[in-house]
Parts: structure tokens; C-alpha cells; sequence
């Protein structure tokens, strides 16, 4: 067990931080201090500097325009931009491309649906959204309905999905769709590109219980996609969707960590402007929120090594997932509680409509802030495996105990 | 980069794990006949077979010079046996005070390290609060009680750091010259005693001790009890599972159920995130250097430790009760002995908002800021 930096790790932490001071503005206090029109010109423009610097895609190989990265140099800058509170991902699509669907096509994709996506990705040109859910498909993830059938040079596709975040500013999705409609379940399914500017494709904006329209259900209507912009072959799409899933895992733990610290610091200023920094029943429960912090911390190191020694990250994700889901929910309820009767009304700025902590610059006082993060907290034990998924999995993958009896699957 | 235990950490846990299994029939009868940690057949196995009570001692003291982490991967496989043997006490928790009683040769590190002698330090909660000392015809004599000593009436000897004239002095006590009374302690696999002292013959180790030295080796020792803890929650645990898998009801194993899966899913999730951050700390008390944050603090990291393993071990030992039905209720399934080490390690050394309050003036709140 050795959890140490190496020196060049410590020497590129070093630079990645002068590096961010250099690029962020002199009086910079944080993405959170930033108003509504403020943050819509610097995300493009930070972009930018992320893209020059190498910061940007930076587990990507130089080849593909990335930052050429080991995954610990690309937790380091994950950590410092939270640190200096300056998004990662400045506009909202870039997730889903970078660091999702780009490893994915790096692994599986052809040299053609290689050079032409990920520069464009990179660009922005091509803003992606994710397409796995839908009504019939949650949790029993591989229920999809969405067919493809193949039509001379194209697949035509119709069907729905749903919950796409950031589905209104994306302009192409990758999805799962089922190519062989004799086959039921995780068999016969493709992944597949589609272009959303077409006449088959209509987005439709989902607004969520904190307000923001951050969703959408995107419906194909005899939706055409190249034969050719199938990823992985015919067939694979279940061996394709989850490999895309381990992607997302390893390089952001110690940054949710830091940017958790940050986020109890201002609920401690919170407490402070309350008046009931001597209240133990407040102080002590903000005290359990700073081990939580810490655990987190802990597990993220765990994965991060693994990760970084070429482990595949197995079943043990599931017991971060589970530990981080219920954090967000117990420390955005202990802000309410801090509020007390203040919790009944939004009072203060618009803020970052993000599912993780609000990010540093944000007003402590702001109750809105605080509010929203309460909201934002709730559908994290449902995305991405909901909390009851992934005790079936700690349960069944870890534990050994008998797997779940599937009637649906029986009977399809 | 690495969380996983090397080749030879790995060894040591293994063979821990294999000790422990092998003595448990012998432990259990002592635990049962109510003698708990009075094998003497066991300790000197556990001393001269396993070495164990050698492993953090320094090499200059013929010890192994070993690390805490080392230590710590031993008292989760004694953990996961519930064994009443008083390894925390000996190798833990007397060691980490004798050792910061500074770089002079102490006869007491290399009586432990040889397994001639068990001991255990009288306050690893609260040190040196309310006990004296002063020199009395050319020797110490010390003045003090302290009650829930950690096997305090069945070991060798007996550290104390007390107030001098001077300052602040450790010293050892023969538990034959003080008066200890046997506790009905909660959990029947670890002895306790009342320890008073009251003039007391002692033997000095140290006549100027840091105050910051010994509370940093009460931070190690409640680190050491944190990797025990963890070892607590897998054993129980193991107990659950295997329950889950062999209990029918309604023509299935209940672990098929998932009302049960569920409740033990939570329980490993409590015991693996509750590893991960007892070998951490572990690791970066054992690690001068570690420099992965800004925990340099072994107080505060020993807050941030208990603060999270202590409730989530009792959760997976109160979640394993509740899978094993009526049959973990009952006195003869080793289930209890589980139940109550958790209870009882949880207040071992300090009240949990004692940790809470420390953390809390980290970040400017509550009674412990300045």
C-alpha cells in the first residue's frame, strides 16, 4: 500500500497550478461567484484556454488532440480546477464527448468513426447526449424498445428516449438501439450514432423539480444513421453501452472530494452567519459531513489507484455510489436544517445547475444555492444504477448471494 | 500509486487470518468460561509463533520495526476472531506510549517484543488527566485511578503518564503492586479494570514527555482500534452472509430475498468504506511523508477515522443481527460476542462527540475551537 505522489506528479500538480492562475482572470473568486450572463461568456471562452493548455480531454492520446495524460495526472487536474473552482467541462455537452464517448470510440471504433468524431467532438462542433434510457428501459436498462432496421446505406430508427441531460443543446446522441428484433434482453442491440438536425428527430425539453430544463426525450420518427457510424459491430451494443459506463470512473473521485470540502467550508459560514456556530446539534452533524468528506476522499484514492495500476474497476464502484449518493442527500438536508424557516423561499442568485456541490465562489448565504442543491440531491440515488441496483449488485457481485429473480425476462 | 496491500502485507494479513482461525476454539472456551484473554497457551503462541506483539516495536528494542499499518492489518484479522487477547493493549496502545516516551532504551519495549510480558496503558482516552506522580526515597511513586482499562486486570504491566513536579513523566507499574478490580464488562471477550493507585512503586521511562507525543500515540492507538473494528464488522458479516445463504424460508436461501440482500449490501458497504479509511489511516501514520493531503495531523486524522468506522460498524453488526434472526439472539451463537465488541469499541476510547467536536472546530464551529 503506497498512496504517495511521485515527485514529476508533485512537480505537475505545481505547474497545473501556476498554469490555472496564469489562464483565470486576476480577480477570479470561483465559477460560483459568477452571474447568469457572466458564466455564458466564460464558459466558451475557458473552453478555449482548457483546449490550448492540454487540460481539456486530458486523458485523451495526443494523436486524438488530448492532453496525453496518466489517469493520476488527470485526477491532479480534475482536483486543481476544483480547487480553483473553474469547470472541467465548461459546456454542457462536453462530458458525454469527452469522457464518455470518446474513450468509447478510441477502444471500439473504427479509424473512420475515430478521425472524424473526436476532432469534432473536441472542437464542439459535434455536441453529444447520451441515449440508453427509456420508458421502458431504467433500471432494466437493456428493455429497449428503440428499433434500427437497416435500409441499403443507413439504419432507420424509431422509437423514443428519455432523460437526456443536456439533450436541448446536443446536436447528436449516441444510443442503443435494438438491430435484431427476433432477440429480447442485452442480445441483439447496437450502438449507434444518430444525427439529431434531421426531420426524423424531435427533442423535447424536460424541466426538472428544481426548474431548470436540463432534460429532454428525444423521439425518432423514421430517423435515419449511417450504416457505418455503428460502433463495436452489429449486435454488440450491451458490450459497448457498459464498457462506455467504466469510462466514466477513476479520474473524478478526489476532485468530488475536494469540491465536498469546499462545499462544507461555506455550509460552516453558513452556520457562522446563523448564529449557531456553539450549536452542537448543528456542528456535530456538520462534523459527520466532514468524515463522510473524508471517506469519500479515501474511496477515491482506492479507485484512483486501481485505476492507475490497470485494474478494471469492478463491483467496488458500486459501494462509492452508494457511499456518495446518500452524502449528497445528508449534507444538502443539513443545509435546509440550517436554514430552518429561511428554507421555505428562494431568496439569492440563480446558481450552477449542478448535481454535484455548488462550485467555490458561491455566496454561503445564498439560500437559493442551498435550496437548489437540496433538489439537485434527490435523483442522485437514481441515475446512473439507482441505490436499490446497486445494493442488487453489492449484494449479488460481492456478497455472492442468490441473483434476483427476473420474471420480465422469463417471460419476454 | 497503490491501495492494495504489497506481497508481504499481504502475507502478514494472511497469516493473521490463519492464527486467529486456529486459536479460536481455545479463545472462545476461555471468552465463555468468562477468563477472557487468560490463555496463556494462546499469548505465548501469539507471541513466540506469530511474533505479533514484536511488530511495531524498533528494531533497537529487538523488535520486528515494523509499521502501524502492519500492526493494523493484524488486529482486523483478531477482530474478525472477536479475540480476547490483548494485542490492542500490548502491541497498540502500551507500545505507541512507550515509544513516545522518547529514543531511550526502555526494558519494557523488549519484554514485549519477546512476548515475555503483556501490558497496557492505563488511559489511552484521557492520558495523564488527574494521575500524579512525585520521587519518593530515590524511586516514583504514582496517585490515580482510572476505571475501563483495557485488559487492566490481567496484564503484566501497566503504563501511566502522570504529572510530575516537573512536567509530565511515564512510567510503569507492576499490576501486582496496584489494587485492580475486575469490570463485567459489556463485551465478555475483553477484559477491564478499575486501576487505583495510590502511592504506587513505579519505574520511570520518561521524565519530560510531550504533552503532543503522548496524545499523537493515543491518536495511533484509536487508529490501531479503528483496524480491529473494521475486522469486527467483516466477521459478523461473514456470519450474516453465510446465514443468508444456507437459511430457507418459503422454499428459498433468504439471501434471495431482496428485503435481506439489501440489508447486507448496506453492511458491506459500511465495512468496506470503513476499511478503506482505517488503512488509510493506518498507512499515513506509518507514512512520515504522506504527503497525499493535508491530513499531517494524526489527532484530527484519528477524529475523521472514528468518526466514520465506530457508527458504521455497529450498523453492520446491528444489520447482521437482524439477518441472523432468533438464533443471533442467542448466547451460544458467537453473534452477540460481534455485537458487543462493536458496542463496545465505540466508546472505548472517548465519547464520539468528543471526535465530532474536534472536527468541527476544523472548520471554526463548536465547543473545541479555540
Amino acid at each position: 500500500m503506497d498512496l504517495r505522489y511521485s515527485a514529476a506528479e508533485q512537480a505537475y500538480r505545481d505547474e497545473v497550478r501556476s498554469t490555472l492562475r496564469s489562464l483565470l482572470p486576476a480577480d477570479w473568486a470561483g465559477y460560483g461567484a459568477l452571474g447568469t450572463e457572466e458564466r455564458a461568456r466564460f464558459d466558451p471562452w475557458w473552453r478555449e484556454r482548457l483546449l490550448e493548455s492540454g487540460m481539456f480531454a486530458a486523458g485523451w492520446p495526443a494523436e486524438y488532440g488530448g492532453g496525453g495524460l496518466s489517469i493520476i495526472e488527470q485526477s491532479i487536474v480534475a482536483e486543481e480546477l476544483a480547487e480553483a473552482g473553474a469547470p472541467q467541462y465548461p459546456t454542457p455537452n462536453d462530458t458525454f464527448g469527452l469522457q464518455l464517448l470518446g474513450p468509447t470510440l478510441m477502444h471500439y471504433g473504427s479509424p473512420e468513426q475515430r478521425d472524424y468524431f473526436l476532432p469534432r467532438t473536441l472542437s464542439g462542433e459535434i455536441r453529444w447526449a447520451q441515449g440508453y434510457s427509456e420508458p421502458e428501459a431504467g433500471s432494466d436498462l437493456f428493455n429497449v424498445r428503440t428499433v434500427a432496421h437497416r435500409s441499403g446505406d443507413t439504419w432507420i430508427v424509431n422509437g423514443q428516449k428519455v432523460w437526456q441531460t443536456a439533450g436541448t443543446t446536443a446536436n447528436w446522441i449516441f444510443t442503443v438501439v435494438r438491430t435484431d428484433p427476433e432477440v429480447k434482453g442485452a442480445k441483439g442491440l447496437s450502438f449507434l450514432l444518430i444525427p439529431i438536425d434531421q426531420r426524423g428527430v424531435t427533442v423535447r425539453g424536460i424541466r426538472n423539480m428544481a426548474g431548470e430544463t436540463e432534460l429532454a426525450e428525444v423521439f425518432f420518427d423514421d430517423a435515419v444513421a449511417r450504416a457505418d457510424h455503428v460502433v463495436g459491430g452489429v449486435g454488440q451494443g450491451a458490450t459497448v453501452a457498459m464498457a462506455l459506463l467504466g469510462f466514466e470512473r477513476g479520474a473524478g473521485g478526489l476532485a468530488l472530494a475536494v469540491s465536498s470540502r469546499i462545499e462544507l467550508e461555506r455550509l460552516a459560514k453558513l452556520i457562522v452567519e446563523s448564529g449557531r456556530a456553539d450549536d452542537t446539534s448543528v456542528t456535530r452533524r456538520l462534523a459527520r459531513c466532514r468524515a463522510d468528506a473524508h471517506a469519500i476522499r479515501c474511496l477515491a484514492l482506492r479507485t484512483l489507484a486501481a485505476v492507475s495500476s490497470k485494474a478494471v474497476p469492478g463491483a467496488e464502484s458500486s459501494v462509492t455510489k452508494w457511499f456518495v449518493s446518500r452524502y449528497r442527500q445528508r449534507v444538502t438536508e443539513l443545509a435546509l436544517d440550517v436554514l430552518g424557516p429561511d428554507a421555505v423561499a428562494l431568496v439569492g442568485p440563480d446558481t450552477v445547475a449542478a448535481r454535484g456541490p455548488q462550485p467555490k465562489g458561491v455566496d454561503p448565504t445564498s439560500r437559493t444555492a442551498w435550496i437548489q442543491a437540496a433538489l439537485h440531491a434527490r435523483p442522485i440515488t437514481v441515475y446512473g444504477g439507482s441505490l436499490q441496483i446497486q445494493r442488487n449488485t453489492i449484494g449479488e457481485r460481492l456478497l455472492g448471494l442468490p441473483r434476483e429473480q427476473r420474471p420480465t425476462t422469463a417471460a419476454r | 500509486m497503490r491501495f492494495e496491500l504489497d506481497a508481504d502485507q499481504a502475507d502478514l494479513a494472511a497469516l493473521a487470518r490463519r492464527f486467529f482461525t486456529d486459536v479460536l476454539a481455545d479463545d472462545r472456551a476461555a471468552i465463555l468460561a468468562g477468563r477472557p484473554g487468560q490463555e496463556p497457551k494462546i499469548w505465548a503462541r501469539l507471541a513466540t509463533e506469530a511474533g505479533f506483539p514484536a511488530i511495531a516495536v524498533p528494531a533497537e528494542h529487538d523488535g520486528a520495526d515494523g509499521t502501524w499499518l502492519d500492526l493494523a492489518l493484524v488486529l482486523e484479522a483478531a477482530g474478525q476472531a472477536v479475540s480476547s487477547q490483548p494485542l490492542l493493549a500490548t502491541a497498540g496502545a502500551a507500545v505507541a506510549v512507550l515509544r513516545a516516551g522518547g529514543p531511550g532504551a526502555h526494558p519494557a519495549l523488549t519484554e514485549i517484543a519477546a512476548g515475555e510480558r503483556t501490558a497496557t496503558w492505563v488511559d489511552a482516552a484521557r492520558p495523564a488527566d488527574g494521575l500524579t506522580a512525585s520521587a519518593r526515597d530515590g524511586g516514583w511513586r504514582v496517585t490515580g485511578q482510572r476505571a475501563h482499562v483495557l485488559h487492566g486486570d490481567s496484564v503484566d504491566l501497566l503504563l501511566v503518564a502522570a504529572r510530575t513536579a516537573d512536567g509530565l513523566g511515564l512510567f510503569t507499574v507492576e499490576r501486582g503492586s496496584a489494587s485492580v478490580t475486575s469490570e463485567t464488562p459489556l463485551d465478555p471477550a475483553r477484559s477491564l479494570g478499575t486501576v487505583v493507585l495510590d502511592g504506587t512503586p513505579a519505574t520511570s521511562v520518561a521524565t519530560d514527555l510531550d504533552e503532543a507525543a503522548l496524545v499523537r500515540a493515543q491518536a495511533i492507538t484509536r487508529i490501531l482500534l479503528a483496524a480491529e473494528q473494521v475486522g469486527v464488522g467483516q466477521g459478523v458479516l461473514d456470519l450474516a452472509v453465510e446465514h443468508a445463504l444456507t437459511r430457507q424460508q418459503f422454499g428459498r436461501p433468504i439471501g434471495g430475498f431482496q428485503a435481506v440482500k439489501h440489508l447486507l449490501a448496506d453492511a458491506y458497504a459500511d465495512v468496506d468504506s470503513a476499511r478503506v479509511v482505517a488503512r488509510y489511516a493506518a498507512w499515513a501514520v506509518s507514512t512520515p511523508a504522506a504527503a497525499v493531503d493535508r491530513l499531517e495531523d494524526p489527532v484530527e486524522l484519528a477524529a475523521l477515522t472514528c468518526a466514520h468506522v465506530s457508527p458504521a460498524i455497529e450498523r453492520a453488526a446491528a444489520a447482521a443481527l437482524q439477518v441472523l434472526g432468533g438464533v443471533g439472539y442467542a448466547w451460544e451463537h458467537p453473534a452477540h460476542l460481534y455485537y458487543k465488541r462493536a458496542l463496545s469499541s465505540a466508546r472505548l476510547l472517548g465519547p464520539a462527540d468528543e471526535h465530532l467536536d474536534r472536527l468541527a472546530a476544523g472548520l471554526g464551529l463548536g465547543p473545541a475551537r479555540r
